[in-house]
């Protein structure tokens, strides 16, 4: 098992890396608009009616980047928390950590293609 | 049964638990970048949820609105916000440090070989991430599209 996670480590760095981007880039916004400004009555209600919405998300745009902004952060997370993990619990530990945290990782990124794919 | 020798040399080192790394201001700044991963993680679950009742219909779409409407939520929205702002800032500060001095591909250009200077790198980033933002909540928020 930890051969494996180690042997799976570079093909998880682009991952890492690109979910930074994308934890930067678009959650915020995200959190902004539908987690404080919408729900404090800062924007018209049709702002987030569901027509639009949906209109925005399920093009093919959208869809791409709605995969994008749940998929690598999870892999973004998961990989960074797990390294965390190490230094705080020690290196003993990774063999039952990175395995559930890498799990989540790809259980949520095969949600999200779901997601994108009913929409 | 195991061969008789001298024991194994450990390849972990042993898990502290004095609470090290809170006591240094370098260490305390690293282990809370770490941490803001959880934040980070949550969110995006956040916004699956989302995606999965916007999927689901009008009703559904409207009950996920309506549950991010209530105090809790939009309490943990604040500092989620607050927290995914210091975890873009700090990557973005450290992402330019990353980048190889200079490539040495066969092809590219010698002028294009050297990284831009570190500076130059970060404001770039940093622009790119406010006009990121910019144009993400325009068009969440109906004011563009």
């Amino acid at each position: 098992m930890r051969r494996w996670i180690h042997s799976i480590d570079p093909l998880l760095w682009p991952l890492f890396g690109l979910g930074f981007f994308a934890a930067a880039f678009l959650l915020p916004p995200w959190v902004a608009v539908v987690g404080i400004a919408y729900p404090a009555g800062w924007l018209d209600e049709s702002a987030l009616a569901y027509e639009r919405v949906h209109g925005l998300a399920s093009s093919l745009p959208g869809r791409a980047l709605l995969a994008a902004s749940v998929a690598l952060p999870l892999w973004n997370g998961a990989y960074h928390l797990r390294h965390t993990a190490m230094d705080l619990l020690g290196q003993g530990r990774d063999v039952l950590v990175a395995p559930i945290l890498y799990a989540v990782a790809a259980l949520g990124s095969a949600i999200a293609m779901v997601a994108v794919a009913r929409l | 049964m195991r061969a008789s020798g001298p024991a194994r040399t450990p390849t972990t080192w042993p898990a502290r638990r004095d609470g090290w790394w809170w006591r240094h201001r370098r260490s305390r700044a690293y282990v809370l970048f770490g941490l803001g991963s959880l934040v980070v993680m949550a969110e995006a679950a956040v916004l699956l949820a989302g995606l999965w009742a916007l999927g689901g219909g009008a009703e559904r779409w409207e009950g996920f609105l309506a549950r991010l409407g209530e105090p809790v939520p939009r309490l943990l929205h604040v500092l989620a916000f607050l927290a995914l702002t210091a975890y873009g800032a700090r990557f973005l500060r450290l992402f330019p440090k990353t980048q190889t001095p200079r490539l040495s591909l066969p092809g590219v250009p010698e002028r294009l070989r050297k990284r831009p200077p570190l500076g130059a790198l970060a404001a770039a980033l940093y622009a790119t991430w406010l006009g990121a933002w910019l144009l993400a909540s325009s068009v969440l928020s109906g004011a563009l599209g």
